[in-house]
């Protein structure tokens, strides 16, 4: 008997964890709706690609909270560098975000010592092993090594080119070559663009103007009013750039924090100066604006900066949803990740910064003052997978991937485009159609189509001929028939009489 | 002469483009029947046109399919355009009544929706390098459609050919009146709609207390 019960217990506990283990949700444990852009460009909720892990405070790193950081840096031996404005200092950890491991808010110069102020933009290159501080409340930028001792400062050039009364850097970035690119506050011509012995240049990569109602209305009035109109009204600017990032190539990429021009709110700039994302038919950011009911307010996406990875990735970061979006090369949206909340993996309404390392994406918020550690999850990773073995031509590999991708996700859009591609290099051609047709890819369709159409006509060559043969043969032989039919035939009585009458 | 059956009458019509109105008016024929089967094949084909497309061209990616505006574009406009045509072309001495300018006029959109079929089965077997079949057809069908309105137009009413053009003109402009009134009407019926259900559940209350 008692050991009856035991075993009415044990069944009834396996059941129990059993439908525990039905019950628990299958979508991922992040705290905000995850979303991405389905085939009808609407959004559709979908698995995360990227889970908060942690959020950390400079308490965390046992140098103090941080006041308003504005930019974060990772350098070739995974340390990050976070520029904390408020606090006047450059704060650097290690790849772990475990401690502080050096401060810097005291630099030395050949005279003596110098700091900071409001310090809002940092890089450091591996090639001059220097560190580059937009020094913004001293409208100044310092070319130190990594030692804290000062190289250079570049302070307002002497330049007719440079107009602007102020000098403020907010951002900078170095190439390889030791040129200096800075994001100036209030300069709408672009980033001004210093040798790397501090001469300045000129500027680099301006936005253009929209050719907006107003604009053009604007252009009108202006070819018919006097000199003296001209100098009240307004002039037509371009937003200047908002911040910007090198990639290994050398190509920079901007972000416009603009709520009015769409175009260039992500820029990747050649050398020459040309957008190479405007032959892109990608939208940045989200397709539609979002509506919020307890704020009554509209949000349209504001870049204030942008981040590519090690595998050439966009990282983007708007302001207004506190969103990341994650972009492969081309342009193709992969992840969309935070959001604004209170709780882990929201922002307040001030993000400053993304950077990366690896599976991770690491976010500044400068009302927390923290910085948010995203990762990438197991099916971030299979995504990742399959899109750069499918960037770098390997259709026929990427294939199990992405089937992978769709099993988790049936929304995932490329995962159609990849499929498709991959069945077209296969020569299965039928298939390929079938999923560019999903994938809603016209082009794709038409390759795989014209493909399938040869195969068709190849096989049934033969048959083809034959009936065109046989056809042609019938028209023939009727033809002549029917004339001879004609000829011996005697004419229709009533035909003859209307000839008649008509004589 | 020229005793033909219906069926021979249409294609007499479509073939003959300068003439083929003309006789028609001259032998009285010209059927509702046959003028009304167009126009639903014209219904028909642009349905099919647009929803079994070859993929390579489809233009739109309908997510969801509403037959309204394919009422809409077809039917609606072709009654439109011949109500239109009446009001206008009896001010202006016009000789059509709107028994003919129905027919005539649908009799002149028979190459336009013969090339819709033929555009349809084409995209099934065409690349899009080969589009200019496609555009051949297009291009072909709907002139030759242009050209027998115009002449089934100045055939019914025996107008001169610049008075064609002013009363094809003066057509557009009634249609869109037309269509301004019918928006205006409906709109109008759905206050008075919206008035009345609202006085009724007024009174439902009333009587319920």
């Amino acid at each position: 008997m008692q050991k009856k019960a035991n075993h009415l217990a044990a069944a009834c506990l396996s059941v129990l964890t059993l439908t525990a283990a039905i019950g628990m949700p299958a979508v991922s444990a992040e705290h905000y709706n995850v979303y991405n852009y389905d085939r009808w460009d609407e959004a559709t909720p979908s698995q995360a690609g990227y889970a908060a892990q942690r959020a950390v405070s400079g308490l965390d790193l046992g140098c103090g909270a941080f006041n308003t950081p504005s930019d974060l840096f990772r350098d070739w031996e995974d340390r990050f560098y976070i520029a904390d404005s408020g606090n006047n200092r450059i704060v650097v950890t290690d790849s772990g975000f475990s401690k502080a491991t050096r401060i810097y808010d005291k630099l030395k110069t050949t005279d003596g010592e110098t700091t900071l102020k409001d310090p809002e933009g940092i890089y450091v290159s591996r090639e001059t092993q220097c560190m580059y501080i937009a020094d913004t409340g001293n409208s100044r930028l310092l070319v130190c090594d990594l030692d804290g001792n000062v190289q250079l400062e570049l302070t307002r050039p002497d330049s007719t080119l440079y107009e602007n009364e102020t000098f403020k850097p907010q951002k900078v970035v170095v190439d390889k070559a030791g040129n200096i690119y800075m994001v100036l506050n209030n300069i709408t011509n672009g980033s001004a663009m210093f040798n790397s012995d501090g001469e300045f240049q000129g500027y680099f990569g301006a936005n253009s103007v929209d050719a907006t109602a107003e604009v053009v209305a604007n252009y009108f009035w202006n070819m018919i009013a006097t000199d003296e109109m001209r100098a009240n009204s307004s002039r037509n600017v371009a937003a200047g750039i908002t911040s910007f990032d090198i990639d290994d190539e050398g190509f920079i990429y901007t972000v416009t924090q603009s709520s009015s021009s769409e175009a260039d709110r992500v820029k990747k700039v050649n050398p020459a100066g040309y957008n190479l994302f405007s032959v892109l038919e990608a939208t940045f950011g989200d397709l539609n604006s979002v509506y919020d009911s307890t704020a009554n307010e509209n949000y349209t996406t504001q870049m204030v900066d942008i981040d590519i990875d090690d595998m050439g990735r966009i990282n983007c970061l708007d302001l207004e949803t506190g969103r990341v979006f994650q972009y492969d090369e081309d342009g193709s949206l992969l992840f969309i990740l935070g959001t604004t909340a209170d709780q882990l993996g929201g922002f307040s309404m001030k993000v400053s910064a993304v950077e990366t390392m690896g599976k991770n994406i690491y976010v500044s918020d400068a009302m927390k003052n923290t910085v948010t550690i995203f990762t990438e999850t197991e099916f971030g990773g299979i995504v990742h997978n399959a899109v750069a073995l499918y960037n770098a031509g390997y259709y026929a590999e990427a294939l199990e991937p992405w089937r992978e991708v769709l099993k988790r996700d049936g929304n995932y859009q490329m995962a159609y485009i990849g499929i498709s591609s991959a069945l077209y290099n296969e020569g299965n051609y039928k298939e390929a159609m079938k999923y560019a047709k999903l994938a809603q890819s016209r082009n794709l369709y038409d390759k795989a189509f014209e493909g399938y159409r040869s195969e068709w006509l190849n096989q049934n060559f033969t048959w083809i001929i034959l009936v065109v043969v046989v056809l042609i043969a019938a028209a023939v032989f009727f033809h002549f028939r029917n004339k001879k039919k004609k000829k011996n035939q005697p004419k229709n009585l009533i035909e003859m009489l209307h000839e008649g009458e008509e004589e | 002469m020229m005793d033909l059956t219906q069926k021979q009458w249409v294609k007499h019509s479509v073939f003959h483009p300068f003439e083929g109105f003309e006789d028609l008016r001259w032998k009285k024929g010209g059927s509702v029947l046959y003028a009304s089967i167009v126009i639903l094949l014209w219904f028909v084909a642009k349905i099919l046109h647009d929803n079994l497309v070859g993929y390579q061209f489809a233009v739109t990616n309908t997510k969801m399919f509403s037959i309204v505006p394919y009422i809409v574009q077809t039917i609606a406009v072709f009654l439109v355009f011949v109500i239109g045509n009446w009001s206008i072309c009896t001010l202006l001495d016009g000789e059509g009544t709107i028994k003919k300018i129905y027919i005539y006029s649908a009799y002149s959109m028979i190459p336009y929706v013969a090339g819709l079929y033929i555009r349809t089965l084409l995209s099934h077997v065409l690349i899009q390098d080969e589009v200019i079949f496609i555009t051949c057809v297009t291009v072909i069908s709907t002139a030759w459609s242009v050209l027998l309105m115009f002449n089934a137009i100045k055939a019914v009413h025996q107008y001169s050919i610049s008075k064609t053009i002013l009363a094809l003109l003066l057509t557009f402009v009634a249609m869109l009146i037309i269509l301004i009134l019918l928006v205006l009407l409906v709109a109008l019926f759905q206050q008075v709609y919206v008035f009345v259900s609202s006085v009724y559940t007024e009174i439902t209350y009333r009587v319920r207390v």
